[in-house]
């Protein structure tokens, strides 16, 4: 149980960002709910939700292959980086985790900065999922090596003195570590879809926008929190 | 057994910055930016990790009440991001870029200070150090990594 004086230094310690983020995010965005219109008639229910029914499932279906394709490729990128720290001495390691951090913050934001990556209007959807990999797997990779730096190393040794294949590794071991990490990635999948279909989520005079809102709050909480739970192997 | 923290680690965070300030300096090469956008961008930067450095410390490394309502803030903040929502209509672009900063930072702070041993401030303890002190050598990267992603949005954005 924290004491009295643990609380308050640790309140102290959230306080600043607490109002930042309560001033500058969560208010606007519960003013831009309160400020919207009522919900529409019963006519305009049903146009509504068939629309809202075909933005849900297409998310789901940009969502899904993207997912397939990412994870494996950013689980196998994480693990040949993992590999190759631990093959490093301690500081040619900690240079190598640096580069890897700024080049996939470089490469996250000029894909997404510029005109690099966007496709043509008239392309079908596998090369918009296919892009979507593009655009984001240094981020995912990053948030793997991420999840695999504290306990892969260790943890894969073992399972190979126990003598485990590399794919079992991979898959018994790698795999449960970056749980957390790819709940996240995948709230963050849903929510970028979500935006990019049915943009902006919010604004005044737009009440299914408003709901579209909730929405995006009850996956993120969801993601968020199963990404907090510690992993087991 | 390999050692987790050496000294020569600390100058990891410089060369972070350097890769970060030559990237920064080819991207502005090949589309100018203007002295203005680059302050800006420092400006909301700096913020951004002054107010979510230590927050993500406190959620990671200490325990205490209302910690479940803090972190549900932080979700519901993320969620609701100026920039994520088109809510900003209201907002200046420095209180735009710290709404999407702070998140950002917050996070990867976070994931960095929660992957540090347990036990790590019960050592410092016994050594007669603060854990402030234990804590900003091994976070240093990763603050360096958040704030210069916060950085490299901003400029991308303001441009």
């Amino acid at each position: 149980m924290s004491s009295r004086p643990d609380n308050l230094r640790a309140w102290a310690l959230c306080a600043p960002a607490v109002f930042a983020l309560l001033g500058l995010n969560v208010v606007p965005a519960v003013r831009a709910l309160i400020e919207a219109p009522p919900r529409p008639l019963m006519a305009e229910l049903s146009s509504w939700a068939i629309a809202s029914f075909a933005v849900m499932a297409q998310t789901l279906l940009f969502c899904v292959p993207t997912l397939l394709f990412e994870i494996p490729i950013a689980l196998l990128l994480a693990v040949a980086l993992l590999q190759r720290r631990a093959a490093l001495p301690a500081e040619r390691s900690d240079r190598l985790t640096a580069i890897a951090a700024v080049l996939a913050a470089f490469a996250w934001r000029l894909v997404f900065g510029g005109a690099i990556g966007s496709a043509p209007s008239d392309a079908p959807d596998w090369t918009m999922a296919a892009l979507e990999v593009w655009r984001t797997l240094p981020l995912a990779t990053l948030l793997l090596f991420a999840a695999l730096r504290r306990r892969g190393t260790p943890l894969a040794e073992v399972a190979t003195l126990d003598g485990a294949a590399s794919a079992q590794t991979l898959r018994r071991v790698h795999l449960p570590l970056c749980r957390s990490a790819i709940a996240a990635l995948t709230a963050l999948h849903v929510v970028d879809y979500l935006r990019a279909l049915h943009a902006p989520l919010i604004s005044p005079g737009s009440a299914d926008r408003a709901i579209w809102t909730v929405l995006v709050m009850v996956v993120a909480i969801l993601g968020f929190r199963v990404a907090d739970r510690p992993a087991s192997v | 057994m390999r050692p987790t923290h050496t000294a020569s680690s600390a100058r990891a965070p410089i060369l972070i910055l350097l890769i970060a300030a030559g990237l920064v300096a080819a991207a502005a090469y090949l589309h100018p930016v203007s002295v203005g956008v680059i302050a800006a961008a420092a400006a909301a930067t700096a913020a951004s990790v002054a107010f979510a450095v230590p927050l993500a410390v406190a959620l990671a490394r200490l325990t205490f009440e209302g910690r479940a309502m803090i972190f549900a803030l932080l979700v519901i903040a993320s969620a609701t991001s100026p920039v994520l929502l088109d809510h900003a209509a209201a907002t200046s672009a420095l209180g735009r870029h710290i709404g999407l900063g702070v998140p950002i930072a917050t996070w990867v702070v976070y994931l960095a200070a929660r992957a540090l041993p347990a036990n790590l401030e019960a050592a410092a303890a016994l050594d007669g150090r603060s854990a402030l002190r234990i804590w900003a050598p091994l976070l240093a990267p990763s603050v360096m990594g958040a704030a210069a992603l916060v950085f490299l949005y901003c400029v991308f954005d303001l441009r």
